[in-house]
């Protein structure tokens, strides 16, 4: 099993709740910010020593839910102070983005890093697609044929032009080109089956987050493993990425007190004004298939916040709890979804930093030892080939 | 769809050539007449298409058949695919004002090679659709069953319409390039002479082809000294028809603007 330490990155003494999106930037203070950067990365560096597999962060725009609207500079900046870890950018919200752009800045890292780099190619939630002016109903087949593009600008011998609906380059040679061959792993976000499937047929990992509970957790990851079989593959454990909250301290009482109050700041103060801003993009257009998705994913906004800590640990869709019970919950996500990765997310809204480095110190000294030898199929590093991409 | 090309035969010194020819003579951003383009069809024979349209709009085309193809009839001592690339060069000095633009789909092209590396001095511009003749290690090639021949060569056949050749018609074709005696699947002749193509070429390649392999435009690319490749999005051997405006849009701006092409001109200057 291995894991990534993932960071939101929440400019976590945001004042009040605020339900207007964009998130007025009035109460921004760029010294908070500063403090908050440097300590987050700190903290994402002490994670290679506790054992952490890799580290990342993602995305987002205009709130303070999370303060990285370039994910790619944090990247860099990680590099220069590890030597272990993978880079994992889970990631670059592709179809809000110049695709060329994002192959240059993912090469960059690859090959700064020496081949380290682990890239999530996103869609990206709802809401982003207002703050860059970009047509939700367009990020499937913007991401489709981006994510082409991107492979292509990676793997292609000579110089090429591009003729396509959303994206028109004549003359395409990237300097410098990734150092992983054919090209670093790619994640796909899919938190249901059509996305999972999206994955599948491109034959990437597949990412997935939030999720109700463990049965839904494996339908999801049962069409991608249905559809990867139909596409002539066969995905391992070391395909699958699981993202859970996870809070772990010296007991259950105390890891459930810190991340009771994360996820209260999180959901009510931190998530607020997207919540409006993704419903109105869900409900005004097509951003979601006709599969259900869209009511799946308003249905899962609605309610998340009102789900108990008790309730989230008995449906296996969070980590929390002393060294002893987070290792048994692990061993259950293994053993129900069959994952080969698991996504830390430790910072949950405002759960102090010191608490955080606390659990990240008892993964290190209790937890890690004891299901790294989960998937023992996970030791190579996925290599997505080309062939039938 | 507007009946614009004009079926007509030329009297070469070899024998007859049958052809379309439609179109105005137009004048390129300096006022200069534009020269005319050649386009050269595919194994299947001669289709008109919304591309040949949009083409022909300030510029004279014309659009040789292979003879033996579509009823005609083999002209004497043309039966290799340097003896048909002569007879074309030669209609083009007869009936085209002995220079143009080239453009060659998927048999085409491979002529349009041979033309370009012999008759250097009747071509401008190259465009090579789908290149035939140039597949290494026999990969793709046309498949014998015409469903899967038709979902090769359409990723979006419903753009084709109502194709007005029949199964026979089209099988006909096909089968008459026997005569031409084609060093299929890799002609080594011609890839040791890419190197002496002179015209500026443009390499188009559908990012759904499985027809002609994408080695085909490694093989191209690394060969003709001045070259562009691009890839038509969605598109898989019959690129015109599966994304006509693609198509135009980026053979139009290299015919009209040659190595300008590669500048976006943004929308203002594109619509002038």
């Amino acid at each position: 099993m291995r894991f990534n330490y993932f960071h939101l990155m929440p400019y976590d003494v945001f004042p009040e709740k605020t339900e207007q999106w964009p998130v007025d930037n009035a109460a921004f203070d760029a010294e908070t910010a500063r403090r908050l950067y440097n300590e987050y990365m700190d903290t994402m560096v002490f994670a290679e020593e506790c054992g952490w597999d890799s580290i990342g962060c993602n995305e987002h725009h205009f709130s303070p839910y999370g303060l990285m609207s370039n994910c790619n500079l944090i990247g860099s900046a990680l590099i220069q102070r590890t030597s272990r870890v993978k880079i994992a950018m889970f990631g670059n919200l592709v179809p809000l983005l110049n695709p060329i752009r994002v192959a240059e800045e993912y090469a960059m890292l690859d090959v700064i890093s020496g081949g380290r780099l682990m890239c999530g190619f996103m869609r990206g939630i709802p809401h982003e697609y207002i703050a860059y002016g970009i047509a939700p109903d367009e990020s499937r087949p913007r991401l489709a044929e981006a994510t082409e593009l991107i492979r292509k600008a990676w793997t292609e011998p000579a110089p090429f032009g591009w003729e396509g609906e959303f994206y028109k380059f004549r003359a395409v040679s990237l300097w410098p080109k990734p150092m992983q061959k054919p090209h670093p792993p790619i994640l796909y976000s899919g938190s249901n089956p059509d996305s999972a499937r999206t994955a599948a047929r491109n034959r990437m990992m597949l990412g997935m987050v939030f999720i109700p509970n463990l049965e839904a957790g494996r339908a999801v990851i049962d069409a991608y493993l249905d559809e990867a079989h139909k596409c002539g593959w066969e995905p391992g454990p070391e395909h699958i990425l699981c993202g859970f909250h996870t809070c772990i301290a010296e007991t259950d009482e105390a890891a459930r007190e810190h991340l009771e109050r994360g996820v209260k700041y999180f959901m009510q103060v931190l998530m607020a004004p997207q919540r409006e801003a993704q419903q109105i993009v869900v409900q005004k257009s097509r951003y979601f298939g006709s599969d259900g998705a869209g009511e799946f994913f308003l249905h899962r906004l609605n309610h998340a916040g009102t789900r108990t800590i008790e309730g989230a640990i008995e449906d296996g869709t969070v980590i929390c709890g002393s060294p002893e019970t987070a290792v048994k919950q692990i061993k259950r996500i293994h053993a129900e979804l069959g994952c080969g990765w698991i996504n830390n997310n430790m910072k949950v809204g405002n759960i102090p930093n010191e608490a955080v480095r606390r659990g990240m110190e008892l993964f290190r000294d209790h937890v890690h030892a004891e299901v790294q030898d989960l998937s023992k199929s996970s030791d190579a590093m996925p290599v997505m080939a080309m062939a039938g991409a | 769809m507007t009946e614009i090309f004009e079926r007509k035969t030329a009297q070469l010194t070899l024998g007859p050539l049958d052809y379309y020819v439609g179109g105005e003579a137009g004048t390129d951003e300096e006022g200069k007449p534009r020269l005319p383009l050649v386009m050269l069809h595919g194994a299947t024979g001669h289709l008109e298409t919304e591309v040949h349209q949009m083409l022909a709009e300030g510029r004279q085309i014309f659009m040789p058949i292979t003879p033996g193809h579509d009823g005609t009839t083999h002209v004497p001592g043309v039966d290799s695919i340097e003896a048909l690339a002569a007879l074309i060069a030669a209609f083009i000095v007869a009936e085209v004002g002995g220079r143009c633009d080239l453009l060659g789909y998927s048999l085409g092209g491979w002529q349009a090679c041979w033309i370009a590396v012999n008759h250097p001095e009747v071509v401008e511009l190259l465009v090579l659709a789908g290149c035939a003749g140039l597949r290494p290690d026999g990969k793709g090639g046309m498949p014998k069953d015409p469903a899967e021949l038709l979902r090769q060569l359409y990723a979006h056949p419903e753009k084709l319409g109502e194709d007005p050749r029949s199964v026979e018609a089209k099988q006909s074709n096909v089968a008459n390039l026997s005569h031409y005696n084609l060093p299929e699947p890799l002609d080594q002749p011609l890839v040791a002479r890419l190197g002496e193509i002179q015209s500026l070429t443009l390499i188009l390649h559908g990012t759904l082809e499985e027809i002609i392999p994408i080695e085909t435009c490694y093989i191209l690319s690394a060969g003709i000294p001045s070259h562009y490749l691009v890839y038509i999005y969605d598109a898989a051997h019959g690129l015109h028809v599966d994304q006509p405006e693609r198509f135009h849009d980026v053979v139009g701006d290299f015919l009209n603007r040659g190595v300008g092409f590669i500048v976006n001109q943004g929308m203002d200057r594109a619509a002038e």
